[in-house]
Order: C-alpha cells, then sequence, then structure tokens
C-alpha cells in the first residue's frame, strides 16, 4: 500500500524543503488544469447570462475612453504630443491593452476572494483559481479584440497605418508579455489582500493614477518630469511594444521590454509560492 | 490490509483568537514565519487565543469509522479542517495516507445562475473529477439527486434542500481512502439520508471514515470507535461508542423542571423507592421493575382525573408511554386534595443512557391537561452493549438449517 500518496501537515515550514515543495507545486498545476477550464466557463458563463448587452460590456470602457480623450483633445482642453499614428487608433489600442492588465492586475485577487466560501470547505488545487482567472482575462481581451478589429481593418485598408506581417506576428508575444506581467503584480498582492480589504480598496485609486503614467491614451511628453515617470513604469515599454507590433510602428523601448517580461517570470514564481506557503495560514483567519 | 493506518495524528493543536482585529494580525505574522521558514511558537498562547484543539491525538484504519461528537464549538470541525489539508495545525502532526474525500453541505461553489446540469460540471471538477468522468456519472448523479425535471433550471431557483441534494450526489461519486463526513445527514428529508446513509455504509468498506454529527442514533449506528471533545480537547474516545456517546449526554446539565398546565393539580414529589440518597442520579437495573412515587396536590373538583407518565431518551424523544396492564390511562375517582401513587412497571430494557420522565394529569372526560411536569425524574440506564435505538426487545430465536438436497 506504499504507493497510495502521503501529505503531511505540521509546522514544519515547507520553505524548508524546497523539493517537496516544487513537487507539489508542479503536481497541483497538472491536477488544477480541467478544473480551471471549468471554473472558467463558469465565470464567463455566467458573467453576460443576465444581461441584455451581454458581451459588448466589455468593450464599453475602452469606447468610453477613446470618446472621452477624443473630445478633450480636440476641444483643446488637454495638449498632447503628436501621434505616429492616427490618435483614434493609438487610444483604442491603447485602451484595450491597458484594460487587459487592470483585469490581470485585479483579477487573482478577485477569483480568490470570490471563491472564499469554497476555500474554507474543499481542498481543490488553488492555483485552478488564478489559472481560471486568468483564463476569463483573456477571453474579455479576445472579445475585446473581435470588436476592435472592424475599426483596425478599416484604417488599414485607408492606409493610415502600415501593416508589417513580422511585427504583427509578435503581437500576441506582447499581448502574453502583458498578461503575465499584470499577473505577476497581481499575484503578490492576494495573500495580504485576502485579510485585509484596504488592498482591494487602494488598488482601485492607485490603477487611475497609473493609466495617466503610463502611455494609454496620453503619449510620452518628450521631456519634463512626467516623462521619466512613464519611462520607469514597468507598464510602459510592454504596453507600448504591444501597440507598435500591432500598429506596424517600431517600438521604442526594447530593453525595458526584455528587462520587465524577465522580471515578470521570475515575480510570477516568487508570488505562486508565496501564495502556496501562505496560503494555509490565510484560509485560517477567514472563519468557517 | 486491514492494518494500514490511513490517518496518523499526533499531540495536534489550533489556536484561534477572540478578536478579528487580532486573528488578521497573527495571520500575517504566521504567513511571514513560514515565508522565513521559521518555526513558530507552537506551546505558548499569544494575546486573545485560545486552543480550538489541543492535544488530539489518534490512528485510523481502513475499514473503521469514527464518529467525532462534542457541542457546538467543541472543535469538531476544525479538526476535520486540518485533516483535509485546508488549515495548518499549530501543533503536532497530520500524515493523511490516499485519496481525501469529503463529505459536506456543497452548494459552497454553485454559480446560483447557472443551471444544475452545468453546476454539476463545476461542483465535480473542484473534487478532482476529469469532465469525462463527471459525464460517465452523470446519470447517476442526477438519479441520486432524484431532481431530473429541475436538472435545466438555474440553482438560485432550488430550494435549500434541493442544492444540498445536488452537492452530496456528485460528492457521493467520489471513491475515497478517507471519507471526511460533516453534518451532511442533517439535511435532506428521510428517504434522501436513508439513500445517504446506504451511500456511507458502502464507502466505509474500503475508506477510513471520520463522521461528524450530532445525531447520535447515527453515530452508534455507522461508528465503530467514537471521540467526544470538549473545548478542543479530547475528553473520551474509545471503540466503546455506547459509553462515549452515554458521556456526551451526561456532560449536558440535566433539564430543569418544567411546569405546565392550569395549575389546578400540583406535582409535590416524584421520587423512586429504589434509589439510594447518596446517588447522584439514580441508575437503573436494566431488564428490571422500574418503581416510582408520585405525590399531588389537587385544587379542584373535577370527578376523574387520569394520569399519565412519559419516559424521554437521552436524545429527547419521547420513549415510552407509562399505561396501565390494560393500556389504558390511569383514572381515578377524585376524592381527597392530596393523593400518593405508587407505579411498579414491567421490567424496563431502555436503552443506555440518561432519561427523564415527564408527568401528565388530566381531566380524564375532556383531557384538559391540569399538569405536565417535565424533567420531573432522571434516571440512567444501565446495559453492556450499545444501541441506536430506543429500547432492547428480548426474543427467543430459533434457527432451522434447511437440508439442502445435492
Amino acid at each position: 500500500m506504499s504507493d497510495l500518496p502521503v501529505r503531511v501537515y505540521s509546522q514544519e515550514p515547507a520553505i524548508k524543503r524546497p523539493r517537496l515543495l516544487f513537487r507539489e507545486m508542479s503536481e497541483d498545476l497538472k491536477a488544477s488544469k480541467e478544473l480551471s477550464y471549468a471554473l472558467a466557463v463558469r465565470d464567463i458563463k455566467s458573467q453576460y447570462r443576465q444581461s441584455f448587452l451581454g458581451y459588448f460590456w466589455a468593450f464599453l470602457p475602452v469606447l468610453g475612453s477613446t470618446l472621452l480623450f477624443l473630445f478633450l483633445k480636440a476641444g483643446g482642453a488637454i495638449q498632447l504630443t503628436e501621434t505616429q499614428v492616427p490618435y483614434l487608433l493609438y487610444t483604442m489600442v491603447g485602451t484595450t491593452l491597458w484594460q487587459l492588465f487592470v483585469e490581470g492586475f485585479n483579477k487573482p485577487l478577485q477569483s480568490v476572494q470570490g471563491a472564499k466560501t469554497m476555500l474554507t470547505k474543499i481542498n481543490f488545487p488553488r492555483e485552478a483559481l488564478i489559472l481560471s482567472g486568468m483564463m476569463v482575462v483573456g477571453m474579455n481581451f479576445l472579445i475585446r479584440f473581435v470588436i476592435l478589429l472592424p475599426v483596425l481593418i478599416f484604417y488599414a485598408m485607408k492606409g493610415l497605418f502600415p501593416l508589417h506581417i513580422e511585427s504583427l506576428v509578435l503581437f500576441p508575444l506582447g499581448v502574453l508579455s502583458l498578461a503575465l506581467l499584470s499577473l505577476a503584480l497581481g499575484l503578490l498582492l492576494v495573500p495580504v489582500g485576502l485579510l485585509f480589504t484596504d488592498i482591494a480598496k487602494a488598488t482601485g485609486m492607485i490603477i487611475s493614477f497609473w493609466m495617466f503614467i503610463t502611455p494609454v491614451v496620453i503619449p510620452i511628453p518628450e521631456s519634463g518630469f512626467a516623462s521619466v515617470v512613464m519611462r520607469y513604469n514597468p507598464v510602459t515599454p510592454v504596453l507600448d511594444s504591444t501597440r507598435s507590433w500591432l500598429l506596424g510602428q517600431v517600438p521604442q523601448f526594447m530593453d525595458g521590454y526584455i528587462l520587465t517580461v524577465a522580471l515578470s517570470f521570475a515575480l510570477s514564481l516568487l508570488g505562486w509560492m508565496i501564495l502556496r506557503i501562505t496560503f494555509p495560514h490565510i484560509v485560517s483567519r477567514l472563519g468557517m | 490490509m486491514s492494518d494500514d493506518v490511513l490517518i496518523r495524528v499526533d499531540a495536534v493543536g489550533k489556536k484561534f483568537s477572540h478578536t478579528l482585529r487580532k486573528s488578521l494580525l497573527y495571520g500575517v505574522a504566521d504567513s511571514g514565519n513560514a515565508l522565513l521558514g521559521r518555526k513558530a511558537k507552537s506551546g505558548s498562547l499569544r494575546k486573545d487565543e485560545f486552543w480550538a484543539n489541543q492535544d488530539i491525538q489518534f490512528e485510523l484504519k481502513r475499514g473503521e469509522c469514527l464518529g467525532l461528537i462534542g457541542h457546538n464549538g467543541a472543535g469538531k470541525t476544525t479538526l476535520l479542517k486540518m485533516l483535509n489539508g485546508l488549515i495548518p495545525p499549530d501543533a503536532g502532526r497530520i500524515e493523511m495516507r490516499g485519496r481525501v474525500g469529503a463529505l459536506i453541505a456543497l452548494n459552497a461553489g454553485f454559480n446560483p445562475i447557472l443551471t444544475g446540469r452545468e453546476n454539476i460540471f463545476i461542483i465535480g471538477s473542484v473534487l478532482g473529477f476529469s469532465r469525462k468522468e463527471i459525464q460517465q456519472r452523470l446519470e447517476s448523479i442526477i438519479d441520486f439527486a432524484e431532481i431530473e425535471e429541475f436538472i435545466d433550471m438555474p440553482v438560485q431557483n432550488y430550494s435549500s434542500g434541493m442544492q444540498v441534494r445536488l452537492g452530496f450526489s456528485v460528492a457521493s461519486q467520489m471513491d475515497p481512502d478517507i471519507l471526511l463526513i460533516d453534518e451532511v445527514l442533517a439535511v435532506g428529508d428521510l428517504g434522501f439520508r436513508v439513500k445517504c446513509l446506504n451511500r456511507i455504509h458502502e464507502l466505509l468498506q474500503r475508506s477510513a471514515v471520520i463522521f461528524v454529527s450530532h445525531a447520535m442514533p447515527y453515530v452508534s449506528r455507522i461508528c465503530n470507535q467514537a471521540m467526544l471533545l470538549e473545548h478542543g480537547r479530547m475528553l473520551e474516545y474509545s471503540s466503546q461508542v455506547g459509553e462515549v456517546i452515554e458521556r456526551y449526554h451526561a456532560a449536558f446539565t440535566s433539564g430543569e423542571k418544567a411546569v405546565a398546565g392550569t395549575g389546578e393539580v400540583e406535582v409535590l414529589e416524584v421520587s423512586s423507592p429504589l434509589e439510594t440518597k447518596s446517588e447522584e442520579l439514580y441508575t437503573h437495573e436494566f431488564n428490571t421493575p422500574l418503581e416510582l412515587t408520585v405525590r399531588l396536590r389537587i385544587n379542584c373538583d373535577y370527578e376523574h382525573i387520569g394520569v399519565r407518565i412519559n419516559i424521554w431518551n437521552p436524545d429527547q424523544r419521547p420513549a415510552l408511554d407509562m399505561v396501565t396492564r390494560g393500556y389504558e390511562s390511569f383514572v381515578w375517582t377524585h376524592q381527597r386534595s392530596e393523593v400518593t401513587l405508587r407505579v411498579k412497571t414491567a421490567a424496563v430494557t431502555l436503552a443506555p443512557g440518561k432519561h427523564s420522565v415527564s408527568i401528565v394529569v388530566f381531566e380524564a372526560e375532556h383531557i384538559t391537561v391540569l399538569c405536565r411536569m417535565d424533567n420531573a425524574f432522571h434516571f440512567g440506564m444501565s446495559s453492556h452493549i450499545s444501541t441506536g435505538c430506543e429500547a432492547f426487545l428480548a426474543a427467543d430465536w430459533e434457527i432451522s438449517e434447511e437440508e439442502t438436497i445435492s
């Protein structure tokens, strides 16, 4: 009967036995494949079943902020650096990507928070919650992108931005990098965010501020304080490069992009480990 | 195979905090220690802390079933959660061998606006089934839950009983080595409870089972050992399930006398000539007649007055109704204002445990209750074998072996 899986629960910190920790991590990741898919399907289905406009809601924020900034710019309320592609396109693609980042950043905490009652009652691979959350984020991005597609085709046919196949193929990679970055940052918030609601409240504020130091709707100014802040923002190189690849431009921040993606990998792994180790302790405090 | 130990629990303890703020901060501290690889001090309590579980120790083999009993808040669910790996112990060590399955109120993962069918797939995957496995079991899950009519309706339109049925049906498809059951039999109607019990019996053959329940008849029916928890500690742990249950019942303070009725009759005294003054609780010898003396004061002038004596079992269910040898209420013609009734019953074969006596005095023509006294008298029953039933019935048994023609 020695082939039975054995799990030991004690005070011995898991981190002291890294090999066992990594083995259990990869086991659970494998075990959570089907579950995360089922959970993602549940979330996507239920997200839109109770609404008439359905998937269109995913796109509304993009449309809203695009129109807002078009209006502000046209009215002369704000002065922006000239963009190489039409401003409408710049904003729409920018907001679509930004939306992906924001959702990816918020999702890990949201998804774990939403499964609180399940967490305190059932033992299932917790990785599935994070994975399913990211699948939902990906799905929402796809929906937005499909709605954005006619606009892109229209502009491309009018010759308002160049179509470069060699850069276009890099676009999906950019999208994945952006998602990875958002996951890396979002994961780190989960342990504390589960215990204290301050985190969830603060991220809302931080996000709205963050948008303005990222070239989403506002291109990076030539010089000045804002220019420096925007250049050091880790989202900038990833978001800007991804947009450049889609719109056939030469990305400006390749060094920053590579560095950020490498860091995102490391941080995601670290965040995952932290989550694994702290999770039982946190569930202890979530009540019965 | 019979002696492989699947659950090993060694000096396990768990600390919780009284206040939320402290609890959350300790959560952060524990997480920090775990990350830094530091072992937290296990022996001592921090401010506002208490032991929700302390010094829990047992082993369970395949085919054994441990009944975990105790008052609300005694630490049963906490222990179950540690065994399930949901929360870590703050002291001691737990070793679980094999697949662990938990039968609990499983409506936790339901999404209310999705249909029952869709939710089966979700809960199924949460419990570790693959999509294919669920597909194969779908029929039997729906059958078991008996909700085929409503299976494509959103779960939010289900009654809570139906939701629990659905959750349990999915969970019952598991075939674990270790099975944890928490109060599932408290919900659902009788038919469903019987089904669940049968399923648990099936699983019992090949798993080690921990069964948490407040329903003692089930505990004595299913379990072959029992543990009584109180304030997180093991008060009693034995394979004499009946004794542990008796201890559980005894731990409840004896019910206070409660009097109802018109007040036209007073019960002055209830006692037994068999009890000795030194005994705290009179223990009645199994299979002997019970004797009671009841003194009444009657402040009314109804012509016929009747009396019944009811005996309640340790679960507070009515067990016996004492009547005359002709199976009627005892009725007498009222003359004196003070009477003493002396009752001697047939041999009593009640199940072990603490029983209580109610006296009901009524006016015989209209059955108006003049006085009803509950918990008028208590007695324990002595016995050697345990039962989930209220009483034993002795019978003559005969066996005749048919000759088989070969």
